[in-house]
């Protein structure tokens, strides 16, 4: 399935490099468009240099690049693993036995994940339950809201025993009322 | 002669359409639908709302891009002896909110379709009224007219979720009642002292008199109580997650994308430029008020179990952003906060729509009731993730841009407020894509989810026009910017000019 698609790309890919990167990397092409500065970014210049004196073209790059110890030393690699993994599976199966500490450490990747998981995702769900259960919902809502409905449940409650339906209750507080209210008046101007 | 069918006179009285024109066909709606045939009344209802959403469209398209003041201005005496005058005008804050909240009544209007069974003309004539009513309270410049546009617009919201609400609505309309009602008082009491103080109800009048330190924090304070409650901020937010849970979702979409931004919004039409001085000095409250509440609000929004809680919790979260761009007094910031608060209506209804296309199918908003909906539900996936990167402010799409201009604005402030805040980006995709992953991936989770149909034709329509807007927003959101440019700069010069008076006596 997915094979074509990079067949397909690694086409042009090949074409478009072939034909480019002269121009594009040490050409005129960007002339005007990308300033770079030599002095402060010296590596475009080492390159130009390298392009000129050393591979001359596209061909010469490739050709350079199959000769240089970057590739040498991947394909070593892949000559390595083919040797451990396809010819002799025995000898990487001793060395797993051998070196089981290290091969535990690598293969759980050193412990970052279930760190991560244990201290930063469970952390954080804990202190999203605490601040949810403890500020919103017995902080805020609890006493805050619900507090101030209950504690005018309470005063009310007690502003209620005042209202005794008897009328001289009512009388005599209204005569208090007006007594102070006119020792107010007197006294205040 | 007055014309009054000439393009003149509309554009004359453009504010008043944009107000008048979606309560009218919602109270039309209320005495002419016929309950046997709820049909006729949804397709009245969208016509009512698309001729709404069309009389703001000039809004845009005549606005004049140099001119930071109001513009559109109209308005005639209404109460002779106090002086209080009908007088709309509209500035280049404004303007994208009122556009947003035309544009969420259609879409809520076609998200009812099928879903509002009874009380078909009710539910509709409550949405376009609501419309018509923030409309008013984004476009009042006097300060009583807009005080009843914005307690009279409590009203069809608190119908909507008491008669089409969940089980536990009751409790939810109450609290959320209260709450507001207990901010909006005090705000009352701010306009009355200035109308005392000044003989106006103007706005543009409030901006110009002059107060001492002590008086403008008092002032502030009062706006503050019910601005602070409406945006909510923390700790007065705890009245939205329960009015989400409890609404139907119009009525969360409309909470989360407009009601919101009223708030917001009022902020920067009253409680800072009438009170630039002691916005100055509580600026470091309100900071650490919208820190506390990106990060406070972002933890809590990780280990909420109920989707459309998760949503609500994001959403204070989000307008934590928008607070503290206001406070942070500087182009960028304030800027980015507008950016966010428009992204932020269109994510946010999104958001509720999706969770409201699954509860329609399976009846449950808790997430542990799903898993593997992306095999039963594969269109409907990928809205919802797209929806979800959005909202976790992925670049691209609208969510990054307001988000972004908010930390490079905070940067210039102070590095740790920016640090601070870039916790949400992180937070908030935790919370949003571990959500989606227990939702959308994994094995099937049960037989209601291997039962799910993929969205239909009208839920196709409203997500893909939103995530089109998401998008639209994400990569060009110059259209939005150069509205609000001129108006955030002059804001910004008028915020910087102290209104101390000469003599600096203090006192009431």
């Amino acid at each position: 399935m997915i094979k074509l698609p990079l067949i397909l790309l690694a086409i042009p890919s090949l074409f478009i490099g072939y034909f480019a990167i002269e121009p594009m990397l040490y050409g005129d092409f960007f002339k005007g468009v990308i300033f770079v500065d030599s002095a402060a970014h010296p590596a475009m210049h080492e390159l130009t240099h390298e392009w000129h004196e050393v591979v001359h073209s596209a061909a010469g790059m490739a050709l350079h690049g199959l000769t240089s110890l970057p590739f040498l030393l991947a394909f070593a690699g892949v000559a390595l693993a083919w040797f451990f993994y396809m010819k002799r599976p025995d000898i990487p199966a001793k060395i797993q036995i051998k070196f089981s500490l290290i091969n535990r450490v690598l293969e759980n990747k050193y412990g970052f994940d279930s760190f991560n998981e244990r201290v930063f995702a469970a952390g954080s769900r804990f202190i999203g339950n605490k601040l949810w259960q403890i500020g919103d919902v017995k902080i805020i809502d609890g006493t805050m809201v619900n507090g101030t409905a209950r504690l005018i449940v309470k005063l009310s409650g007690v502003v209620r025993k005042l209202q005794t339906g008897l009328i001289y209750h009512y009388a005599f507080a209204m005569i208090i009322g007006v007594f102070f209210m006119l020792s107010f008046y007197s006294f205040k101007f | 002669m007055v014309d009054y069918f000439s393009l003149d006179y509309f554009l004359k009285h453009i504010l008043s359409f944009a107000i008048w024109v979606p309560v009218l066909s919602g109270i039309v709606l209320l005495f002419t639908a016929d309950e046997n045939k709820p049909d006729n009344t949804r397709w009245l209802a969208l016509v009512g709302g698309l001729v709404s959403f069309l009389v703001t469209i000039p809004l845009y398209t005549h606005f004049n891009f140099m001119d930071g003041g109001f513009q559109f201005q109209e308005g005639f005496s209404w109460i002779p002896a106090f002086n209080i005058n009908y007088h709309l005008g509209v500035d280049g804050i404004a303007i994208p909110l009122i556009l947003l909240t035309s544009f969420t009544t259609v879409i809520v209007i076609i998200a009812a379709w099928e879903v509002i069974e009874k009380r078909v003309a009710q539910y509709m004539a409550c949405f376009l009224i609501m419309s018509g009513l923030m409309i008013g309270v984004f476009s009042a410049l006097d300060a009583i007219l807009y005080y009843v546009f914005w307690e009279a617009m409590l009203i069809p919201m608190f119908l909507v979720i008491g008669i089409w609400g969940g089980p536990n609505r009751v409790y939810a309309t109450i609290k959320f009642f209260l709450y507001t009602l207990l901010g909006s008082l005090l705000m009352l009491v701010a306009f009355i002292y200035l109308y005392m103080q000044t003989g106006s109800f103007e706005v543009v009048d409030f901006y110009k008199y002059p107060m001492p330190l002590n008086v403008q924090i008092l002032i502030f304070l009062a706006f503050f109580t019910a601005f602070a409650v409406k945006i909510p901020m923390w700790p007065v937010h705890t009245w939205l997650p329960d009015a989400h849970v409890e609404a139907p979702t119009g009525g969360s979409v409309v909470l989360a994308a407009i009601a919101l931004k009223l708030g917001g919004y009022s902020f920067l039409r009253f409680a800072m430029p009438i009170a630039p001085d002691a916005a100055h000095h509580l600026s470091g409250y309100m900071i650490a008020l919208s820190l506390i509440a990106i990060v406070y609000i972002a933890f809590v929004a990780l280990v909420q179990k109920d989707m459309k809680k998760l949503i609500a919790y994001s959403s204070i979260s989000h307008m934590g952003f928008v607070t503290l761009g206001f406070f942070i007094f500087n182009n960028l910031g304030l800027e980015g906060a507008i950016v966010q608060m428009v992204s932020h209506g269109f994510i946010s209804a999104a958001m509720f729509l999706c969770v409201g296309v699954l509860y329609d199918r399976v009846h449950s908003r808790q997430i542990e009731s799903y898993g593997g909906v992306a095999n039963t539900m594969p269109t409907f996936a990928a809205f919802a993730v797209l929806f979800a990167m959005a909202n976790s402010g992925l670049p691209g799409t609208s969510g990054f841009v307001g988000e972004f201009m908010v930390i490079l604005g905070a940067i210039e402030a102070n590095f740790w407020y920016a640090f601070l805040a870039s916790f949400t980006l992180i937070f908030g995709a935790a919370y949003t894509l571990w959500m989606v992953k227990r939702v959308f991936y994994g094995e099937i989770a049960n037989s209601h989810v291997a039962a799910l149909k993929d969205i239909n034709k009208r839920e196709l329509l409203i997500l893909g026009t939103l995530a089109v807007m998401v998008l639209a927003l994400g990569i060009y959101p110059q259209p939005l910017t150069d509205m609000t440019n001129a108006t955030v700069t002059q804001l910004l010069s008028q915020l910087a000019q102290s209104k101390l008076p000469a003599s600096f006596t203090s006192g009431l």
